[in-house]
């Protein structure tokens, strides 16, 4: 029966995160580093919770560094399943992290000279945002597309005026 | 037989030689670590063939658990995976699943719209269950939840306009309107996606889904009503209901003499008040209190038993 009715006469039903269910907004986040960089400590020496100088002539084939990083991500995955989770290697950069919406935008953030609970801080900063880009609310605290709660004055449902 | 084994020198690079492609294996883990250099970065498509088609992509896995959805990632694939879509193995689609789920999401969505509204006139019906679950809906809900970038589906080849008649493509039968669109496949797969928690969960499990995404969007019902003999039909509707004839009452006046009256009327069936309306002239009667008690909102609303 739908399909018989033209597209004009079709209304639109607009979309209410968090009114029924809500649908988590950052939807992918992509981790770059690089070893050689001492811009990418933080970020290489794990995410979130220690510090560890790495060498260059420390790394080998199994390198420890990496497996930090798994482990540390991995958490932090763990507790976010809803966020697909990419680390990738970019030599020669400072690292980066780079959230994808579902609004269609993304986010970087350049996590060069960061601690790991800096770079960690900066993480959560990026899950939690909806990606729309930042915009100073302020000045208009309330938004909604329904009418108040306790409806507009009219004269004729007043008390009457009183001198 | 001899077998020659030809030793090439190593890559001259500054780059550390490639750690092997690994993905955890944890259920609701997306974890992808691509470790070729930036220059040689290959495409998602030789990522996922290299860790192996079989293991779901974590895009789909992210997309699971943001939706709450308890299935298994094969059931997942199925349900994103369109027939046009063609793999190497012959994999299941989503086209029976997404049949279920039409009608599930139908049923639900008229359920609470038959409710909701007891009064809805029937074309408005329909129009208030395709602004819900029709195309272009279940299309931006599909967008909305990231399904874009999950669906398998295979684009058609364009039709390109060619009068002359100079190039020879091989286009599909079907007129250009009727190809095969990302939203369309997106739209559908949302579909399938309700069929398989109704086939899996049970209904009550679907019901809560489509309560809790669907149902939970705006839409305007008020703007969809044209009644164009007001004070006919709200006569022929008291009737339906055995109420008393609808008759207007004079609530309150000011200024009548004056340059601009402003008159409050009510239309009482009997004792009770079905609404009011502020007029400027008496005898005019306009139907926006009408579209208001057609469209009287149940504030509890209770399913069928």
């Amino acid at each position: 029966m739908a399909s018989t009715l033209s597209a004009k006469s079709i209304p639109l039903a607009r979309p209410k995160n968090g009114v029924g269910a809500f649908v988590f907004q950052c939807r992918k986040l992509v981790f770059s580093y690089c070893e050689h960089f001492g811009s990418n400590n933080g970020m290489v020496c794990v995410s979130f919770h220690s510090v560890r100088v790495f060498r260059f002539k420390d790394r080998n084939e199994n390198s420890p560094v990496l497996d930090y990083i798994r482990s540390d991500l991995v958490k932090f995955a763990k507790k976010n399943p809803q966020i697909e989770i990419v680390v990738q290697h970019r030599p020669a950069h400072h690292p980066i992290v780079k959230g994808f919406y579902l609004n269609g935008r993304d986010k970087v953030i350049c996590v060069r000279n960061l601690s790991p609970s800096e770079i960690g801080d900066k993480v959560k900063l990026l899950r939690d945002s909806s990606g729309a880009k930042t915009k100073l609310l302020a000045k208009k605290p309330v938004l909604s597309t329904t009418e108040s709660v306790r409806g507009i004055w009219s004269p004729f449902h007043s008390r009457r005026h009183k001198i | 037989m001899l077998r020659r084994t030809f030793a090439l020198p190593p890559l001259a690079r500054l780059t550390p030689p490639p750690l092997p492609c690994t993905a955890t294996n944890l259920t609701s883990l997306a974890l992808l670590h691509t470790t070729h250099p930036w220059q040689e970065r290959r495409s998602r498509k030789q990522v996922l063939a290299a860790i192996g088609a079989k293991e779901p992509t974590p895009a789909l896995v992210a997309l699971g658990a943001r939706l709450g959805l308890p299935f298994n990632p094969e059931l997942l694939r199925q349900i994103v995976t369109h027939h046009s879509f063609v793999g190497e193995v012959e994999e299941p689609n989503n086209r029976r699943l997404e049949y279920l789920g039409k009608r599930v999401l139908s049923l639900y969505v008229s359920e609470y719209v038959h409710i909701k509204y007891p009064f809805l006139p029937k074309e408005n019906f329909s129009q208030v269950l395709a602004g819900y679950i029709g195309n272009a809906t279940l299309a931006n809900l599909g967008r909305e939840v990231g399904m874009q970038h999950v669906v398998r589906w295979t684009e058609p080849t364009r039709i390109v306009h060619d009068p002359e008649r100079t190039l020879t493509i091989a286009c599909s039968q079907t007129a250009a309107e009727d190809q095969l669109t990302q939203s369309a496949v997106v739209g559908k797969a949302m579909a399938s996606l309700i069929g398989a928690l109704y086939r899996e969960r049970g209904p009550e499990s679907a019901k809560r889904f489509v309560h809790m995404h669907i149902l939970s969007r705006e839409l305007n019902v008020r703007d969809l009503i044209e009644i164009h003999n007001p004070k006919r039909y709200l006569t022929w509707l008291m009737r339906r209901q055995n109420r008393k004839e609808p008759e207007s009452r004079l609530l309150s006046e000011t200024g009548r003499t004056s340059v601009s009256p402003v008159f409050v009327v009510g239309v009482f069936s009997g004792e009770e008040k079905l609404g009011e309306v502020c007029l400027l002239v008496l005898d005019m009667m306009t139907y926006l209190f009408l579209t208001f008690i057609v469209c009287t909102e149940i504030h509890q609303v209770s399913a069928p038993r």
